[in-house]
């Protein structure tokens, strides 16, 4: 039984009800989208019986399979790549000083906050040029010319994920004592066997997040996409978009329904797997350095002291 | 009652805070007087800072009232209160200056700015920061920021100033002379301070009364020289300062003396505290300061003024200014005497660890309790 | 003993590690990001001076048609100085209806009245810009329009990310605390394209709102392809752009300093805004930031939420590159874009607030 003046009542209900406003206004839109994958009639938002046979169809669709497995594997590449030059740019940025550090941190970052309709046109104009080029240069014909298509898609998704990957593993090595780092080295430690004894192990969380991010940045990304795929190669974003833009169908709902759902379950799982891993670390290295932060403890000790210091008044 | 001669006073009347089921503070009465300094004297989670939040306004006692300045305080929120807190954290706001951030109070209450800007320096002068109004709290030390953070308060001239452990975040040495700063702030502002502390030292050096809490309740509330000589309950003389303890029955006494018989088989009799409850069969605890026991050679104590027991001296530890022996009783228990050194001379004299010893106090100096 | 001396040795010093050169480390991943962003960015300010291929593309011809366009040809025939008097007026007319409430804001909250007026003027000089450039031509009132949208967008987001916030950060239990987040970051982690699409879906004219409407015996509404439509795609996209920061900084308040304030006198008004706004200061910044970035650029919700063709910038720029088949037009609108934004970015975030923000 707390009391509590009605004024405060009055606020927290009101910051309660505003709350609970908001996460209506987050769910409600995707759980119709949910509900009215299952729905019999073919048109239209009126409820016509449960059926699956629209989840079915969607496997039927070799377009939408096709292009799911394009997204994938471009996803797949452009995080592993984007891993690796994404770690090394962070490392770089925070272990190393040089000159124009600054100006390497604001390219580094320029995709975070780059418009990303202004990217897409930007790489249009930049492809059709190179490839142009480098058709001429190569002497293929209208036949078997290159043409835009998973390669390039594959190119643009590498740069923004790096920059994201390079953003999440900085934050976690900022975390990060160099101090560990140094002890390694001076236990004769060199500089290889440091980074991946040491230095890895202890980002690592950040690096599985970086990763994370990025696969789901890939896999959803559609506006540059959108720019650099060509006729042979699209991705799932493009291709529901291109279905969705046609006509309101059941299918489209099934497989955006599908699409919330994997993405849902990637984000579980990621979580997990973070702080499985965190908590396994924290449980190995126990820094000794860190004081009582325990006020009552703190008052305990100090008083300890007192009592020997200052035992007559 | 006048309402001007109340201002400064604080009553606490059968105040209750409960959490829950976890009684925090139990129907607590305290009346503070105007201009005194009161501490709140108790370990972590003694309910001394729930306490002094009622008194602030940021909790609602679930049951009693709380009057400040002779008018009902109890449902009159934290910001219409004629009380200002120094938190223990400080709570200095990291975004103003330090100008800014003692202007505060005033700011709000929409004083004009020639006021403001006149009182400002006049306060950081009092706390001794005049030159650091244009820094933010930031760049300023601890023991700075702890001066920021009482101008902040004291500048709205509150009728009582609450201090939330104010010096636990100092070291040793700014401790001693934030007391000392404190003392002298008391004095020249001539308002009430309550003081919540765990430190008795702090207590005891800078109030004018304490209350002892433990588990939500006042064990004691006296002077300094009370609390620490005439400690009413074993806890307050556990926690104030080192104590013997010894066990004892009563078995006699009238209304100038009390006579009890020891664990160790030693008959012995005390000043009475009062009691009326301390009847024959009961059993209580006798405790007396390491600094009021004597230590002598067999024979050595007068036991006409004083009480005297033997036992056997186990143990003399030099500890710089002063010498501390600890004795044996015939069932076992130790009694710890502590003398001054004078003179670099050895204040127990010859004895030595093995001696058989007696040890004894005026009468007058030990206390029962139960 | 000696083997650890000379394994040491072998190392080559290790206290020279954070002396070692950072180009092995820096430059694959520099090269990649400006191959494919710095390069294509520069590329399109020159394409903006060339001269248009018929089909898409571009004549290396240099010529400054595509900036006349944009400055000057375009302009609509009726817009002249009547506009320029109807845009004061509006502007005057704006400034002097949010003096009301600002100035009581002011008042109520302890500040100088000029506080109040400023903004109020500030509110005014907005309106009246856009007036004008949504008078002026096509691509001004393209840029005006995805400015103010995503300007409101914003505002709806604060008000509804701030409450959020505070309420998930006011939970005492840890668990509590991580799944009112995790039901954020959900959101925050859908595919845009499935977000904007269950809106458009929920919105639709044979909808299940609008049925939902129709059985409550009310007449149908047209929702899509409207104003309404595409700012609540631009909040229910940004959202978690804005609650997940402003949540972060708002953790970090110490409840001890609102206390302190609440201690001095103030009002719980003026405690959130002399303490509490200036507390999350940091993490409002950033939201702020990315929403209204995010929002002014965003490509899918004005397409499947707002219908017409040149609805925001994207649109405009997909016409550009796409049907019109006007590349060094497109690539000027993206130029001019581009440097507006970054502008915007440079003058609204400091120094301090870049730091937060990367």
């Amino acid at each position: 039984m707390i009391r509590r003046r009605p004024s405060r009542r009055f606020a927290n209900l009101a910051i309660g009800s505003a709350s609970v406003l908001v996460y209506v206004f987050f769910y409600v839109p995707v759980a119709v989208l949910v509900l009215f994958s299952f729905n019999q009639a073919r048109t239209g938002g009126r409820w016509g019986g449960f059926t699956t046979e629209w989840y079915s169809a969607l496997f039927d669709n070799d377009r939408l399979i096709t292009a799911a497995q394009n997204s994938l594997l471009i996803a797949v590449v452009a995080t592993a790549v984007a891993v690796v030059l994404g770690t090394m740019l962070s490392l770089a940025i925070d272990r190393r000083t040089f000159r124009g550090r600054t100006a390497a941190q604001q390219v580094v970052y320029l995709p975070v906050i780059a418009p990303e309709i202004v990217t897409g046109v930007a790489l249009l104009a930049f492809f059709s040029l190179t490839l142009g080029r480098l058709n001429d240069l190569l002497g293929r014909g209208a036949q078997d010319a290159l043409r835009m298509g998973r390669p390039t898609i594959i190119i643009a998704h590498v740069a923004f994920c790096t920059a994201f990957v390079a953003l999440v593993v900085r934050s976690s090595l900022r975390t990060l004592d160099p101090s560990l780092e140094e002890a390694a080295q001076d236990l004769g430690a060199n500089a290889w066997t440091t980074f991946w004894r040491v230095t890895l192990p202890s980002i690592m969380p950040g690096v599985l997040g970086g990763a994370l991010l990025a696969f789901t940045l890939s896999l959803d990304n559609f506006v540059i996409t959108f720019f650099v795929s060509g006729p042979g190669a699209t991705t799932l974003p493009i291709e529901v978009f291109g279905q969705l833009r046609r006509t309101i169908s059941p299918e489209v709902n099934a497989i955006s329904t599908l699409i919330f759902g994997a993405s849902t379950l990637l984000l579980v799982g990621a979580l997990v797997v973070q702080s499985t891993v965190s908590r396994q670390r924290s449980q190995r290295i126990r820094p000794l350095s860190r004081q009582p932060r325990n006020r009552a403890a703190q008052a305990r000790a100090t008083q300890a002291t007192h009592t020997q210091l200052e035992g007559q008044p | 009652m006048d309402q001007h001669s109340q201002r400064g006073t604080v009553s606490l009347r059968k105040v209750t805070k409960r959490f829950g089921d976890a009684v925090a503070v139990n129907a607590v009465n305290l009346e503070v007087e105007a201009g005194e300094f009161i501490s709140l004297l108790g370990p972590s989670g003694c309910g001394k800072t729930t306490t002094l939040r009622m008194i602030s306004g940021f909790e609602l006692p679930t049951e009693g009232r709380v009057h400040i300045s002779g008018r009902d305080a109890t449902d009159t929120p934290p910001h219409l209160r004629t009380v200002n807190s120094v938190f223990q954290s400080y709570a200095l706001f990291g975004h103003m200056t330090v100008a800014e951030n003692v202007a505060f109070g005033l700011r709000v209450k929409r004083r004009d700015k020639p006021t403001i800007e006149r009182k400002v320096q006049e306060t950081l002068d009092l706390v001794q920061l005049s030159d650091f109004g244009s820094r933010f709290p930031g760049q300023l030390s601890g023991g700075q920021q702890q001066r920021v953070a009482l101008a902040r308060a004291v500048i709205n001239e509150p009728d009582v100033l609450l201090l939330d452990e104010p010096l636990s975040a100092l070291d040793l040495k700014l401790r001693q002379a934030m007391r000392y700063e404190l003392t002298r702030l008391h004095d020249e502002l001539a308002m009430t301070f309550v003081f919540v502390t765990h430190d008795q030292t702090e207590a005891i050096t800078m109030s004018d009364r304490i209350a002892v809490m433990d588990q939500g309740e006042i064990h004691q509330l006296g002077t300094p020289v009370d609390i620490y000589e005439r400690p009413a309950t074993r806890f307050v003389a556990e926690f104030i300062g080192e104590v013997n303890m010894l066990e004892a029955t009563v078995v006699g006494g009238d209304g100038t003396r009390t006579e009890v018989l020891l664990s160790s088989g030693d008959r012995l009799t005390c000043a009475p505290v009062g009691d009326s409850r301390l009847t024959p069969g009961v059993s209580v605890v006798l405790t007396v300061r390491p600094q009021r026991v004597l230590l002598t050679p067999e024979g050595g104590i007068d036991s006409q003024e004083h009480a005297s027991l033997r036992g056997e001296l186990r143990e003399l530890l030099f500890l710089g200014d002063s010498t501390r022996g600890t004795v044996g009783l015939a069932d076992g228990t130790e009694l710890v005497a502590v003398r001054h050194n004078e003179d670099g001379t050895h204040p127990f004299g010859t004895l030595r660890p093995g001696d058989r010893v007696d040890v004894g106090w005026r009468h007058g100096t030990a206390c029962l309790v139960q | 003993m000696m083997a650890a001396r000379a394994a040491r040795a072998a190392s080559g010093g290790s206290g020279t590690a954070l002396r070692r050169s950072a180009a092995p480390l820096l430059a694959p991943g520099l090269l990649w990001i400006s191959v494919v962003y710095v390069i294509p960015g520069a590329l399109i300010l020159v394409y903006s001076f060339l001269t248009p291929k018929l089909g898409g593309g571009v004549v290396w011809q240099a010529t400054l048609d595509s900036w006349e366009e944009i400055v000057a040809r375009g302009r609509r025939s009726d817009a002249g100085w009547g506009t320029v008097g109807a845009a004061a007026l509006r502007g005057i007319a704006t400034a002097a209806v949010a003096a009301v409430p600002t100035v009581a804001a002011a008042r109520y909250l302890g500040r100088r009245i000029s506080r109040g007026l400023g903004f109020a003027a500030l509110l005014g000089a907005l309106a009246a810009v856009n007036h004008l450039a949504s008078a002026y031509n096509n691509y001004t009132a393209v840029f005006a329009r995805s400015v103010v949208w995503s300007l409101w967008a914003t505002v709806v987001c604060i008000c509804l990310a701030l409450p959020l916030a505070v309420f998930i950060s006011s939970r005492s239990s840890p668990v509590t605390k991580n799944a009112l987040l995790i039901a954020v970051m959900v959101s925050f982690w859908t595919s845009m394209l499935v977000r904007t699409y269950a809106i458009r879906f929920l919105l639709a004219n044979t909808g299940p709102l609008n049925n939902l409407i129709e059985a409550l015996g009310l007449d149908r509404v047209v929702f899509l392809n409207t104003r309404f439509a595409v700012i609540l795609g631009l909040v229910y996209t940004a959202l978690p752009f804005m609650i997940l920061p402003l949540y972060a900084a708002t953790e970090r308040v110490e409840r001890a300093q609102m206390e302190a304030a609440r201690d001095l006198g103030a009002r719980p008004p003026q405690v959130f805004a002399d303490v509490f706004v200036p507390m999350v200061r940091p993490g409002l910044t950033v939201g702020v930031v990315m929403v209204f970035v995010l929002s002014v650029s965003q490509y899918l919700v004005p397409t499947l939420l707002g219908g017409g063709k040149t609805n925001m910038i994207a649109n405009l720029l997909e016409l550009q590159f796409g049907e019109a088949f006007n590349w060094p037009l497109g690539a000027a609108v993206a130029a001019l874009f581009s440097v507006v934004t970054f502008a915007g970015l440079y003058l609204t975030v400091g120094r301090r607030d870049q730091e937060e923000l990367l």
